[in-house]
């Protein structure tokens, strides 16, 4: 049996992961909701992007601190996210998993092109 | 909406909708509060500049969204789940011993309680707790108590062991998780009252005959409902410190690469 560090990351864990790394030193909440939403078209809830992140720092995946408290924010703090080594390893992993399955993934065409008839219909 | 003088200049500080934030103020842990608040106030800002009305509207929208994730994650996490555990079944005791005694004490039922009386030689012993005259009158009867032998009864005590013996047995062998225990080990506690009830609904008795079936019934959830509570509570607990356990280890493992 795999042992829990070793677990696979869900779609979601590895989408925030990665908006983790592209925004590097200006990796917060906000931040990170916005690039989901204008490079993957996820409008998500900043509660489910802290739900994951709190997850993913009890898994040891990335790590966080306090920045300092800023006026347009009603002088509250931002909190800074950064993936940990851990956590890479476990991103690398998610995919080269999928890789592997990707690889000569054929896609039945007849019940594609009978879904697509059955879409346009509508 | 707010003025701020900054550098001379007059800048409007637009406030997002007051009862949006007192949810997620009540809903929110401490600790994210802050920083989900200073989030949104963040991008409300940007997007209330544009349009206010598209704003408050996106920020309702956060914020039910949000408190939904951490109403969901309260209400099942560990440790709540854990003081439930404990608050719950502590409340069914009190109750049932209630009730054992006002059933043990009451003089001439049939005629203090009537409609009461019909509900009982079914077996809705539990129908007391609708019955005015019950809340009236246990207080009373409170004061009359001299003894615990009231409490005693053979049948109810085996059917209490064996039971608990059972739960005990069937977790060694397959070792239950929380949910399995408390499903097992609540459905062991309530099952000889609901059989009491059947028992007697289908076997037309004689009052005289009714009592030490309803007595089984009660007694064993009464003595079963604090141990099976106590097993629950101790695997619950067992999850928890794993919890901690596999955080730590993360920990460890992060600080040592």
């Amino acid at each position: 049996m795999m042992a829990d560090k070793e677990k696979f990351l869900g779609e979601f864990e590895q989408m925030t992961m990665l908006a983790l790394i592209r925004l590097g030193s200006e990796a917060y909440g906000a931040k990170i909701r916005q690039l989901l939403h204008n490079e993957v078209n996820r409008n998500v809830a900043i509660g489910a992007i802290y739900s994951t992140l709190e997850r993913l720092e009890k898994k040891g995946m990335v790590s966080s601190q306090l920045g300092a408290a800023t006026a347009e924010r009603g002088g509250r703090a931002k909190r800074f996210f950064t993936v940990t080594t851990q956590g890479q390893v476990a991103l690398k992993r998610a995919r080269s998993a999928m890789d592997v399955l990707w690889q000569d993934a054929a896609f039945n065409t007849r019940v594609d092109a009978k879904l697509y008839c059955f879409i346009g219909e509508y | 909406m707010n003025n701020d003088t900054e550098n001379g200049i007059n800048r409007v500080t637009l406030l997002p909708p007051s009862f949006a934030i007192m949810l997620l103020t009540w809903i929110l842990p401490a600790a994210m509060l802050e920083v989900i608040l200073g989030d949104l106030m963040e991008e409300f800002d940007e997007r209330a500049r544009e349009d206010i009305k598209a704003a408050n509207t996106w920020f309702w929208h956060q914020a039910t969204c949000t408190s939904m994730i951490y109403f969901k994650k309260k209400f099942s996490s560990p440790n709540f789940v854990r003081k439930i555990n404990i608050v719950l079944p502590l409340v069914l005791f009190s109750i049932a011993f209630i009730l054992i005694l006002w059933l043990s004490y009451v003089d001439n039922l049939a005629e203090y309680a009537p409609g009461f009386w019909q509900k009982l030689l079914t077996g809705q012993a539990h129908m007391a707790l609708f019955d005015g005259a019950f809340w009236s009158s246990v207080s009373g009867y409170m004061s009359r108590v001299d003894s615990v032998w009231f409490l005693l009864d053979g049948p109810s005590l085996i059917i209490t062991s064996l039971s608990i013996s059972l739960l005990i047995y069937l977790d060694r062998k397959s070792s239950f998780t929380a949910l399995k225990m408390a499903c097992w080990g609540y459905a062991l506690v309530i099952l000889p009252y609901i059989w009491s009830i059947i028992h007697i609904n289908s076997n037309h008795l004689f009052a005289k005959q009714v009592g030490p079936i309803i007595a089984i019934g009660l007694l064993t959830f009464l003595y079963m409902v604090l141990p099976v509570s106590y097993l629950v509570h101790r695997k619950l607990k067992q999850v928890e410190s794993n919890l901690k356990f596999t955080s730590e280890q993360n920990k460890l493992g992060d600080g040592s690469e």
